[in-house]
């Protein structure tokens, strides 16, 4: 049992080699990593859902241009492109604004969400062809977002109070086509009785503490849906950020890819190419009902 | 030496290689076959798991899919798979309960199903219903979409707005009378609940102002979870028919053989089984009817003491998993979870009302005497849908074939009987159930599986291949003392029978052949089956039956010389005396027997109604009958519109991007952006091309065209109103559900809740500065956005965006509307009738189709189905297709009636054929028509005369009866001839035949009127009917031959025999006819 009490510094160790200067392009710290109680699996669990959590902070917004593509079980798709604009939450959750491109007769929608920590989310679509912004309200977690195999619950993000975390492993991630991922897997059971999962296992990576794949199972505990993210890029020099996510719903046989371009995080950090000048950052002003319409 | 003679020592020579020979070929047979469905059901098992978790494989040797009764190439059950892939594929099980309107209770009173303690058993039942494996989702009083316009959020940041949610959030118990009213006029309606908690409780949750009739409660809910009184409520439970990964099949069966094919349909059905069990049990619990065994907390304890992990966590969830009943614990030793109650059904009047535990069959039957069921809740719950229909096929099927056990008594003690001999009762036993093995080893060596109806062909070899063995032992015991050399005896018994038992066995095999050119596959699989038994029964009876009777002592010539005169006066001498003395009155009672036939038959009605199939009492019947009668009709109708006509143009995301910056371009310039250059001619061309390869393309995507949802609104309430009219061909039909329903609803609720803006979208709620084009540069993108004119099918579209924003995934769009929205699903819900009544209501829907919308072209019907043809007018939008499990049902009477008509006249045709080139006579095999014909045609015409339906499947016995029929007539002729050849006049040909075949002929149709009339007992009612008719047919045969035969022969043949000269040792006609025909 020595050896487990020891393995924590030694993680701490190789990490600040991987990266010996706290000083990154984005001027953004990252936190040093906790020596982690590696007794108890719900505390190791926990501790390092927190961790790969603050580690991706400060990246104060993002704005990109995706496209879903929606498989049936038959192999036949549709796709589906939209920009989307998050403004980093400081105190509480993020703000997220998705507009429509393509296919032509949704071109213009548009959704906003306030996510918050504590409470539900606040969210509201526009609709071009009656001009009109709702509210809308209980958008269920376990409802679909846009008909994709992705849940809201699934977007939203994984808030560390909302789950029963605990350490399963360390392990070797292996996708074809990809070198073996050192990860460790976490299981998250989720507390609230409305989620649409007995409990889902997170992947993350060992050395940049991204979440490299999750796992749900549905409240029958059969294997549902797995989440893969790949292609990954790192801006700044600090976040990284999957141009390639795919959710594969082992039930029905249908999944859905997302994949991003022209992601741009932190944008004072960019030009315009209009003007040349420095661009401002996304302000609350840009995430309100009257904005998006 | 005659050819017969030859053969006969022949087959005397080789006996004992024969027997063994067919014996081998049988055994083998019978091992490899049953070892292919040994290794059939473990390589299934590796599928997926869908046992009760008691350990072991049982052997998969039934085959329930439905897919079986038709080709693989009938439109209807292509569309049907179409849905599968494009849609979901997936079966509807109702769970529904009643509660009394004169509760003791006053809110059950007031409430009815929306009473809180009835909410609460809704939801405790829609939770654990949610965890049993294969259930993809439950809608439910509870647990279905609330979607309304209203107040959100609190304080500050309250807003009016759409709420999505389910109806019932959280605990039941914790809801306002105010709350359940607010339920009621939702699901109900305002005028409904007032009906039930009085309009002034109506009003002070609506306002004093409001009109009632705006509040038109929920169409998706009314009638399918709850009916209009609400008193009766329904759980949807949807049951996925689950897909088998495709490596895990290539790994489990190779690639391209019979097995891979059937193996994840088989597996989707035992998957579906495993659930149902799940819901049962879940049920049975509610009930408490599952008291948990001993065994329930041996396993907890066993789980706690294992380590914080995977195996836990595994054995945790297994422990809870509906579906199994049985758990390795600890030491890997299986234990029972629960006891499985269920009253067995003799309560009531008289009966002790005791219980039955279903769980564990080695256990005994009854339930402890201490035992008193517990519910949580005291309602009867009536479940229904087609799962369980289908597994009561399979149900009724396997016990059914507890009827072969009692046919082969019947048949032992008449063998008895008959022979009063250990060998006459012995050798033909042994011969059947030979046949019957070597049958079924083969037919699962093939890699057939039995089905509802190959389950019957036991039943039926046994009938046909007993004969052969009679024959041969009937001869023996005739000339038995007459032979001082056993040789002797058994050569004589081979020559006599060697080519009648050949030719019966031939044309039998032919009568069962004739099945193979059937389209449905079990009728084929059942004439290849029963075919290849005759023959090997034939095989066997000529081996085995001489090298047995070898065994036998014999007793040498012990015979007495028959008494001058005996034979005049024996049965056989005055039977042919009565028939040629009475042969017109014969002919002209034939005649008459076949007019009236005929005219049975021109008015017999062939149906395949299931719930005429199974007695009142069969459980699944009574609760389908029930939850019919409350919430109508269960069975599925499937009208699916396709908008994908022709071959569309190739329409690339390339190309829309090419278009969409050309009229971005287009706009950018019109609005004077210096960045936007004019379109110049090049530009101006591509535009307008591309612009009309887009508008081919759009056409297709019917479910975001106004056009479309126009013409399928119109047609909707076209149906709705003809389903109305009491009397119509659509009364059938008890509802419509379709993703209208859905852009009526997000319409409403858009527009402040008012059931006045329930419909579908048009173009004038598009307001007019939306409908141009717009162009606006987004800062934040750095990008232009031109949002496209709107219009009613962009508010469509964006409609189906705001719902599935809010659905759960399983009330998902993707199961109405395709993913590329090209095509678009309306259900149907139909009430379980005659087929015919089935088929007239699709008829009718495709009428309408057809008749008052030319935008739709009704395709998938086949030409017979609709009289008259039009040709399609004007622009078409969407090609329609009918389809639905209860639609394919009921069409299988037309496949069974083309089927039985086509295998009749061909096997018929062979026959007469045979019988011609065999006796090199044409007049004999136009008379061999009457006896063969006759006695199948009058026991299905008194179906006709009756008025009484016949059920489908049963038709298929008349290929059976025919064999037998031909059998008898084969023995005759081949008699006959015999002794016409010898010079005979007709009595005394009459005479010789029914000497030397008359007993036969008696004895196989005594055994096989008393093997078939076994199936009567059958609660099935298509086996009853096989049972009867077949025993009916198989003595009329008998009477025909005896008595119809001679009669009819009498008439073209004249009393002296116009061929050969009369041999020299020709009998006279006082001496006994036995010896001299030799």
């Amino acid at each position: 049992m020595k050896t487990s009490i020891l393995m924590p510094c030694a993680l701490a160790l190789c990490l600040s080699f991987a990266f010996p200067a706290q000083e990154h392009e984005s001027g953004v710290p990252i936190p040093p990593v906790p020596s982690f109680d590696t007794e108890d699996p719900v505390a190791h669990g926990t501790a390092l859902a927190s961790y790969a959590d603050l580690r991706d902070q400060g990246w104060k917004d993002e704005v990109s241009q995706g496209r879903m593509t929606l498989y049936s079980a038959a192999g036949d798709s549709v796709e589906r492109s939209f920009t989307r604009m998050v403004l980093e939450g400081a105190v509480d959750g993020d703000k997220i604004l998705v507009r429509f491109l393509t296919p032509a007769e949704i071109k213009g929608v548009a959704a906003l969400t306030h996510e918050h920590a504590q409470d539900s989310d606040d969210n509201w679509l526009y609709l071009p062809a009656n001009k009109r912004v709702r509210r809308i309200s209980g958008a269920n977690k376990t409802a679909s977002f846009q008909g994709t195999e992705f849940t809201y619950e699934d977007l939203s993000n994984l808030e560390i109070a909302e789950y029963t975390w605990r350490f399963l492993e360390q392990a070797e991630l292996e996708r074809e086509g990809e070198e073996p991922q050192p990860v460790y897997r976490v299981e998250a059971r989720p507390r609230d009785a409305d989620s649409g999962y007995s409990r889902i296992v997170v992947s993350y990576h060992r050395d940049h503490w991204r979440r490299e794949r999750i796992e749900y199972w549905d409240r029958a505990e059969r294997k549902l849906k797995t989440w893969d993210s790949s292609a990954w890029t790192l801006h700044h020099g600090r976040f990284w950020r999957a141009v390639s996510i795919e959710m594969a719903n082992h039930q029905t046989g249908k999944r859905t890819t997302l994949d991003s371009a022209k992601v741009y995080l932190d944008l004072s950090r960019y030009k315009s190419s209009r003007t040349g000048e420095a661009r401002a950052n996304l302000s609350d002003s840009n995430f309100t009902t009257q904005a998006f319409q | 030496m005659t050819s017969e003679l030859r053969v006969a020592r022949s087959l005397f020579r080789h006996r004992f290689v024969l027997a063994i020979g067919s014996l081998a070929v049988v055994t083998s047979l019978a091992l490899l076959g049953g070892r292919r469905v040994a290794d059939f059901s473990t390589r299934m098992a590796g599928l997926g798991d869908t046992s009760n978790g008691a350990g072991g494989v049982t052997p998969l040797v039934f085959d329930p899919r439905m897919d079986l009764w038709f080709g693989a190439d009938d439109e209807v059950v292509q569309a049907f798979h179409q849905i599968e892939e494009r849609f979901v594929a997936e079966d509807y099980v109702m769970v529904t309960f009643e509660v009394p309107t004169d509760a003791s209770d006053e809110e059950t009173r007031r409430f009815g199903v929306f009473a809180r303690e009835h909410l609460a058993t809704i939801a405790r039942l829609t939770d654990e219903l949610l965890t049993i494996p294969g259930v993809r989702h439950v809608r439910s009083l509870t647990r279905s979409p609330w979607i309304r316009y209203g107040t959100i959020g609190d304080g500050a940041t309250q807003e009016r707005g759409l709420l999505i949610s389910d109806l019932v959030e959280g605990d039941p118990g914790q809801l306002s009378e105010r709350d359940l009213v607010e339920r009621m006029i939702a699901v109900l309606g305002a005028q409904r609940a007032a009906a039930r908690v009085g309009e002034e409780s109506v009003r002070r949750v609506l306002g004093p102002g409001a009109v009632l009739a705006d509040h038109i409660g929920e169409p998706l809910l009314l009638g399918t979870i709850i009916n209009d009184s609400g008193t009766t409520t329904a759980l949807q439970v949807q049951v996925l028919r689950p897909r088998v990964d495709a490596d895990v099949l290539a790994a489990a069966f190779e690639p391209g053989s019979g097995e891979h094919d059937v193996a994840p349909a088989l597996y989707a059905v035992q998957a579906q089984r495993a659930a149902l069990r799940g819901i049962e049990h879940v049920l049975r619990v509610e009930s408490g009817l599952a008291p948990r065994a001993p065994g329930y907390a041996q396993l907890e304890a066993w789980i706690d003491t294992l380590p914080q992990g995977t195996e836990r966590d595994a054995a945790a969830v297994e422990l809870r998993n509906p579906n199994k009943n049985f758990m390795a614990g600890a030491e890997g030793r299986v234990l029972r979870k629960y006891f499985e109650y269920e009253p067995d059904g003799k309560g009531g009047k008289g009966g002790k009302g005791g219980y039955v535990d279903l769980s564990d069959p080695s256990q005994p039957l009854e339930a402890p005497a201490s035992f008193r069921p517990e519910p949580r809740s005291p309602h009867v719950f009536h479940v229904g849908g087609t799962p369980l229909f289908e597994r009561n096929f399979e149900t009724v099927g396997m016990s059914d074939s507890k009827y072969m056990g009692l046919m082969m008594l019947a048949i032992a003690v008449l063998l008895a009987l008959v022979f009063r001999s250990i060998a006459g009762t012995l050798v033909p036993l042994t011969i059947v159930l030979c046949a019957v093995a070597g049958m079924l080893g083969a037919a699962f060596l093939k890699g057939d599986l039995i089905n509802n109806l190959t389950m019957v062909s036991p039943n039926m070899l046994t009938a046909v291949s007993i004969a052969d063995a009679i024959h041969l032992l009937a001869s023996w015991q005739k000339l038995r003392g007459r032979y001082a050399e056993r040789s002797e005896l058994i050569i004589e018994v081979l020559r006599r029978n060697a080519l009648p038992v050949f030719l019966t066995s031939v044309t039998t095999a032919v009568g069962f052949y004739s099945l193979t050119i059937s389209e449905m596959i079990p009728v084929r699989m059942l004439g290849y089956t029963a075919g290849f038994g005759a023959l090997l029964a034939w095989a066997l009876s000529m081996s085995v039956v001489p090298a047995a009777l070898s065994l036998v002592p014999h007793r040498g010539r012990t015979a007495p010389e028959l008494e001058e005169g005996a034979l005049e006066r024996g049965w056989e001498a005055r039977l042919s005396r009565f028939v040629l003395r009475s042969r017109r009155g014969i002919l002209i009672g034939s005649g008459l027997a076949l007019v009236v036939s005929i005219w049975g038959l021109v008015h017999l009605r062939i149906d395949s109604d299931f719930r005429a199939m199974f007695p009142d009492d069969n459980p699944v019947m009574s609760d389908f009958n029930w939850i019919e009668a409350r919430m109508g009709g269960v069975g599925d109708f499937e009208i699916v519109f396709d908008g994908v006509r022709v071959e569309r143009p190739a329409w690339s995301e390339d190309d829309a991007a090419r278009l969409a910056r050309l009229r971005l371009r287009r706009a950018g310039a019109a609005a004077g952006e210096a960045e936007f250059e004019p379109l110049d001619a090049a530009a101006q061309a591509e535009l307008t091309t591309l612009s009309q390869e887009e508008a081919a393309f759009q056409g297709a995507r019917i479910a975001v065209s106004a056009d479309f949802l126009r013409e399928v609104d119109a047609f909707e309430a076209r149906l709705r109103q003809e389903m109305a009219e009491p009397g119509s061909a659509l009364a059938v039909l008890t509802d419509l559900t379709s993703p209208l329903d859905i852009l009526r609803r997000m319409h409403q609720v858009q527009n402040d809740n008012s059931g006045r803006f329930y419909r579908v979208p048009a173009e004038e709620d598009v307001p007019a500065a939306q409908r141009q084009e717009s162009l606006e540069y987004d800062e934040w993108t750095e990008e232009w956005l031109l949002v496209p004119a709107q219009d009613a099918s962009t508010l469509a579209a964006q409609y189906y965006l705001q719902y599935e924003n809010g659905a759960k995934p399983g009330e998902n769009l993707s199961t109405q509307v395709s993913m590329d929205r090209t095509r678009f699903r309306m259900q149907g819900r139909l009430e379980q009738s005659p087929s015919e009544v089935t088929l007239d209501a699709v008829r009718r829907v495709a009428e309408i189709g057809r008749d008052e919308f030319p935008g739709l072209s009704m395709r998938v019907v086949h030409a017979a189905d609709l009289r008259g043809t039009r040709e399609a007018q004007g622009a078409v939008l969407a090609d329609v297709d009918l389809s639905g499990k209860m639609m394919l049902f009921a069409r299988t009477n037309r496949i069974f009636t083309v089927g039985f008509v086509q295998s009749m006249a061909i096997a018929l045709t062979l026959i007469t054929l045979l019988i011609g080139t065999i006796f090199r006579s044409l007049r004999l095999a136009l008379v061999s028509i009457i006896p063969n014909v006759l006695p199948i045609m009058m026991p299905l015409s008194v179906f006709g005369l009756l008025g009484r339906p016949l059920d489908a499947p049963a038709i298929f016995v008349a290929s059976v009866a025919l064999g037998v029929c031909v059998d008898d007539t084969l023995h005759f002729f081949t008699k006959f001839v015999r002794a016409r050849r010898q010079g005979l006049g007709l009595e005394h040909s009459f005479r010789y035949v029914f000497e030397t075949t008359g007993t036969a002929i008696t004895f196989t149709s005594v055994i096989l009127v008393l093997g078939f009339g076994t199936l009567v007992l059958s609660d099935f009612s298509p086996n009853y009917m096989m049972g009867t008719l077949a025993a009916a047919m198989v003595a009329l045969a008998w009477v025909a031959d005896i008595v119809v035969t001679p009669a009819v022969l009498s008439l073209v043949f004249h009393d002296s025999p116009e061929t050969d000269t009369p041999d020299a040792s020709a009998p006279t006609a006082s001496a006994s006819l036995e010896p001299a025909l030799q």
